[in-house]
């Protein structure tokens, strides 16, 4: 059975990959810090029933569902999606531009639930299988939410897509 | 797709491999909070338990104690036998709770 102590190693050694899986998610620290801290005490909670290689696999679940929930409280006050980027500052001069900030603004224009298929097939590195059952859906939606997205997305960075997926790593 | 599959995987790096603030929580934080949702679970479940214990008990003691309404007396019946008595007359008998018997002879 899985202890306290098992838990604060688990925490130590994960805390930070699931905040970050949840900064791809929502685009703001100081949210992502809060889905962890939610995802972290539901983990504690089922920790005992927990197995081993299931903890990633809920905790996982549990920040993706949580976003995607407070996603759907939350839709009032959020931005409305445009056409147009926010920022056209961004698109002006290729050098200049930060390629971070260009790719969260993108990431943040692609629909949520878009967004968490791409978060947990390419950061998470999912399986198609895997990440339908996070989101409890069919592999089918996974692949076309996944196309959508990458197609949203290259829309989004146009030209700098290529270049900075390139220059990425 | 492949090639998207690592464009994306590339963009996604980008973003996630920064370094954010640090983290506002701790393992003990996370501890004490869950102890704490532990404990109101385990409240409202006694509390929902007494409850529920309550109102089955008041039901049963007012359908115990549901008041009986008095009792009211049996109807009179009137029976005629034919007894063998030195006149030969018939015998009127009247039976009531408690039964009483009137033997009427005639004279």
């Amino acid at each position: 059975m899985a202890t306290r102590d098992d838990f604060d190693a688990y925490f130590a050694a994960r805390a930070h990959a699931l905040r970050a899986t949840a900064y791809l998610l929502c685009g703001d620290w100081h949210r992502a810090e809060d889905i962890t801290q939610v995802a972290m005490t539901k983990l504690y909670l089922a920790w005992p029933r927990l197995r081993e290689h299931g903890m990633d696999a809920y905790a996982r679940k549990v920040v993706v569902r949580t976003f995607l929930a407070e996603n759907r409280r939350l839709w009032r006050r959020r931005e409305h999606l445009t056409h147009e980027p926010p920022e056209p500052v961004r698109n002006a001069g290729t050098e200049d531009v930060d390629r971070r900030l260009l790719v969260e603004a993108a990431l943040a224009q692609v629909p949520p639930r878009q967004r968490a298929v791409l978060v947990l097939r390419y950061w998470n590195d999912l399986s198609v299988e895997d990440t339908a059952d996070v989101l409890d859906c069919s592999t089918g939606t996974v692949k076309s939410q996944a196309a959508r997205g990458i197609a949203a997305l290259r829309k989004r960075l146009g030209p700098h897509f290529d270049v900075l997926s390139k220059d990425g790593r | 797709m492949d090639r998207d599959d690592e464009q994306m995987r590339a963009l996604l790096a980008e973003v996630a491999e920064q370094h954010g603030p640090p983290l506002g929580f701790s393992a003990d934080g996370i501890a004490r909070r869950s102890r704490r949702i532990k404990l109101a679970r385990w409240g409202a479940g006694v509390a929902g338990s007494l409850t529920v214990t309550a109102v089955i008990a008041l039901s049963v003691v007012l359908a115990t104690n549901r008041p009986v309404p008095p009792a009211t007396p049996p109807p009179i019946t009137i029976t005629t036998t034919a007894t063998p008595t030195e006149s030969a007359t018939p015998t009127t008998t009247t039976s009531q709770v408690p039964t009483t018997t009137e033997t009427t002879t005639g004279s």
